[in-house]
């Protein structure tokens, strides 16, 4: 068996636990995703006998796909201008043919892409979460200023507006940034009804929270960390990055864990970052699951928590391990402080990564 | 946010009226003094941003 993380070696998880996997003794390769560079080629081949090559790696039985950041398919540049759409587009279904491929083979797919790409809508993730028991805040995914209007009036709790996906504006001629971000919304704050089909927001009534938690689903074991911002910001994220936030292992409750289990089956994801609001009365509240979620912030924060050594036993053990088994296996692994403090750290080359087309230039 | 029932303002998006602008000392950190790596950063010198970006 080996494991081949579908990413570039120097992305910002795949790195570590790459190494730390290689320390441990297993054998670790990494595709970044369709190109035409000779290290991100594919061929996939169905005669007599099926196979498929990922770069220079066959795909084997009983390998384990952890597709943690492929990159978008890049075609060869010096093809002629009259044909670059056409290779785009050639490139681009070569790349999900590739990535779908992976479920039909005898392989451990972590997730398989085609619940990545259903669970990463933010309707589908509600609906789920609310058909599996778990406490959903009112939601309108909107582009109409009168629903928006009507929802904001029959609301008796505060609104809060959020984007479907995180934006950076930079002014043109500074440095200066502004970020998306979470906030509260009243009727009587709405703009012009045009302004709201400029772009489709989600409306949803705000958690009055006590602090934030964030589970890390890993096959049939949950583990959760309470994470209290001294700012009380609406969204901890960007109080993470400058690092504001305190974390903490917490227990589960059973009936949230169940619902958790019982939302993975259906989304048919193993794997996922989930956000939770808790309230006064301790109530847990679905906000997002991320299936590429990042987790090891959460080693950097609070070494305790060893989410690196227990995802890589999550990783390398069958299949539907339980959450004793894991903690088991996790003393294997190096942990992210190791990581921190080895040669290798200083040898990964800086990312260059922009996923999506996240960022805007303003005047 | 400034914005109440009045004309649309250069017709930005209801997100960017609302964003949140970063302080010299946020962007100092977002810039390349960040505390850990593992969550988006954004380089306004490079335009590059890493870390996945449904978490930035």
């Amino acid at each position: 068996m080996k494991i081949v993380i579908v990413a570039f070696d120097n992305d910002n998880h795949t790195a570590p636990l790459k190494w730390a996997l290689e320390q441990a003794g297993f054998t670790v390769v990494c595709w970044a995703g369709l190109s035409w560079t000779d290290q991100q080629r594919a061929s996939l081949s169905l005669g007599t006998s099926t196979r498929l090559m990922l770069g220079s790696h066959s795909i084997d039985p009983g390998d384990v796909i952890w597709i943690r950041r492929p990159s978008p398919p890049v075609h060869n540049p010096s093809v002629a201008e009259p044909d670059k759409n056409f290779a785009e587009g050639e490139y681009r279904w070569f790349s999900l043919s590739t990535l779908y491929f992976l479920e039909c083979l005898p392989v451990r797919c972590i997730n398989k892409y085609s619940a990545s790409r259903f669970i990463n809508n933010k309707s589908v993730q509600l609906f789920l979460a609310r058909n599996c028991g778990m406490n959903v805040p009112g939601t309108l995914m909107s582009n109409s200023p009168a629903e928006v209007k009507a929802f904001l009036k029959e609301s008796s709790n505060p609104t809060v507006c959020k984007a479907f996906f995180p934006h950076i504006w930079k002014k043109e001629d500074s440095e200066a940034l502004a970020v998306t971000e979470t906030f509260e919304i009243t009727a009587d704050m709405l703009p012009a009804d045009e302004v709201l089909t400029y772009a489709p927001a989600i409306y949803q009534e705000r958690v009055v929270k006590d602090f934030d938690v964030r589970m890390v689903l890993m096959g049939a074991a949950v583990f959760s960390y309470s994470l209290h911002n001294p700012r009380g910001s609406l969204d901890w994220r960007q109080d993470v990055g400058q690092g504001l936030v305190i974390v903490d292992q917490i227990d589960t409750p059973p009936e949230v864990e169940k619902a958790v289990l019982a939302f993975a089956r259906s989304a048919g994801i193993t794997f996922g970052s989930f956000d939770f609001a808790v309230d006064a009365a301790g109530n847990w509240w679905f906000l997002e699951v991320n299936e590429e979620g990042q987790f090891l912030w959460l080693d950097e924060f609070n070494p305790a928590a060893r989410i690196q050594e227990k995802f890589l036993a999550f990783l390398t053990l069958p299949e539907g391990s339980s959450k004793e088994a894991i903690e088991k296996q996790q003393p294997l692994f190096p942990s992210w402080k190791d990581f921190c403090r080895a040669p290798a750290r200083e040898q990964v080359a800086p990312e260059q990564y922009v996923g999506a087309p996240i960022l805007s230039i303003e005047p | 946010m400034a914005s109440h029932n009045d004309q649309p303002v250069m017709k930005r998006v209801l997100s960017r009226t609302a964003a949140r602008e970063l302080t010299p000392k946020e962007m100092e950190q977002v810039s390349g003094g960040i505390h850990t790596n593992t969550v988006c950063t954004f380089d306004a010198k490079t335009n590059h941003a890493d870390g996945d970006v449904g978490e930035c």
